[in-house]
């Protein structure tokens, strides 16, 4: 079976394989596949672990599974300096040469259009962060049983109430501005659900996720922008996060679900 | 401004390799589709920055502008 990487342009095959020499399992290399202008990037993989009754339970193991997402993103990664990549999702998989080939033969226009878009460009990650001031404890002010100081309580309340909403609008007003400002930029833009705490382990609440995908030759003036909202963020009380460069995992899936 | 902090969450990556990425169905293509049904299970489980950034680094070496971070 073939596990598959990436279908890349713009290289050389033997470039390919000296840069990217670990594969999906420690005895896998991964080799080219040429097709025309695009090659598959691909290892020989056995169908005892990649077989469609294998793999689910294969996955179940998280050590497994672990070393094997990241084998695939060394991979992608190791093709990003030298190649146009299309990255696959994760467990891509074909019964043998002649299925990639015939796959690379049914999507062939849709694959050079986007080795088109992705060309000269990579993808980067920007993170935004909110984390509200922590509430007044409520036990906080001496009870009273007087009506003055009853009356006090519920202002207090109310106006704490008020900062949040606030808070919330201005929050949100500036992860706009980021989003627009960064998407202004970018050859392509995607707005991703936030992540939730348990998946990124941080303080805070995650607002904004998105994924750009940035000509080269517009990089510099995008990570000035970046910075530029990074600035507005924190006078906004927002962390704003920067990953990448990625291979363009974001801008590649869209419309290429075949039937 | 931005500066570097050298990890990049394991998260980010599997949203991209788990849920987005090239999909090409073929005759013969074993994607398994049911791989989001192990994605939180395998996100969730999956907690090390530090196996992730090293293996980047042995795959590119450490370029100056990965992985950074404003606070």
């Amino acid at each position: 079976m073939l596990y598959t990487y990436a279908i890349i342009a713009d290289c050389e095959p033997q470039r390919v394989e000296s840069l990217v020499r670990a594969g999906i399992l420690p005895d896998a290399p991964p080799r080219c596949y040429r097709y025309g202008p695009l090659a598959a990037v691909a290892s020989d993989v056995p169908a005892a672990e990649f077989g469609p009754e294998a793999l689910p339970t294969r996955l179940t193991d998280a050590a497994w599974a672990r070393d094997r997402v990241l084998a695939h993103e060394a991979v992608v990664t190791g093709l990003l300096s030298a190649a146009t990549v299309l990255p696959m999702k994760f467990c891509t998989l074909f019964s043998g040469e002649a299925a990639l080939f015939a796959a690379l033969d049914d999507h062939e226009e849709r694959l050079l259009a986007a080795v088109e878009r992705c060309r000269a460009a990579r993808e980067w990650g920007v993170k935004v962060f909110f984390e509200p001031e922590p509430k007044e404890p409520a036990d906080a002010a001496p009870v009273s049983l007087s009506a003055g100081a009853g009356a006090a309580f519920f202002r207090r309340k109310q106006d704490a109430r008020a900062k949040s909403q606030a808070d919330e609008a201005r929050m949100a007003d500036c992860v706009a501005d980021v989003h627009e400002a960064l998407a202004r930029r970018a050859r392509e833009a995607v707005l991703n659900p936030p992540q939730p705490p348990a998946i990124h382990r941080r303080r805070g609440r995650m607002v904004l996720n998105g994924a750009y995908l940035v000509g080269t030759d517009e990089e510099a003036g995008w990570r000035a922008a970046v910075e530029d909202m990074s600035a507005r963020c924190a006078q906004a009380g927002l962390a704003c996060e920067l990953t990448g460069p990625w291979g363009p995992y974001n801008f590649v899936g869209g419309g290429l679900v075949g039937a | 401004m931005p500066s570097t902090n050298g990890e990049i969450a394991i998260a980010d990556l599997l949203d991209r390799a788990l849920h987005k990425g090239l999909v090409i169905w073929g005759e013969a293509t074993l994607s398994i589709a049911g791989i989001d049904l192990v994605y939180v299970g395998v996100k969730l489980i999956l907690a090390s920055t530090d196996t992730m950034q090293r293996m980047r680094d042995q795959a590119i070496g450490p370029p100056p502008d990965r992985g950074t971070t404003t606070e």
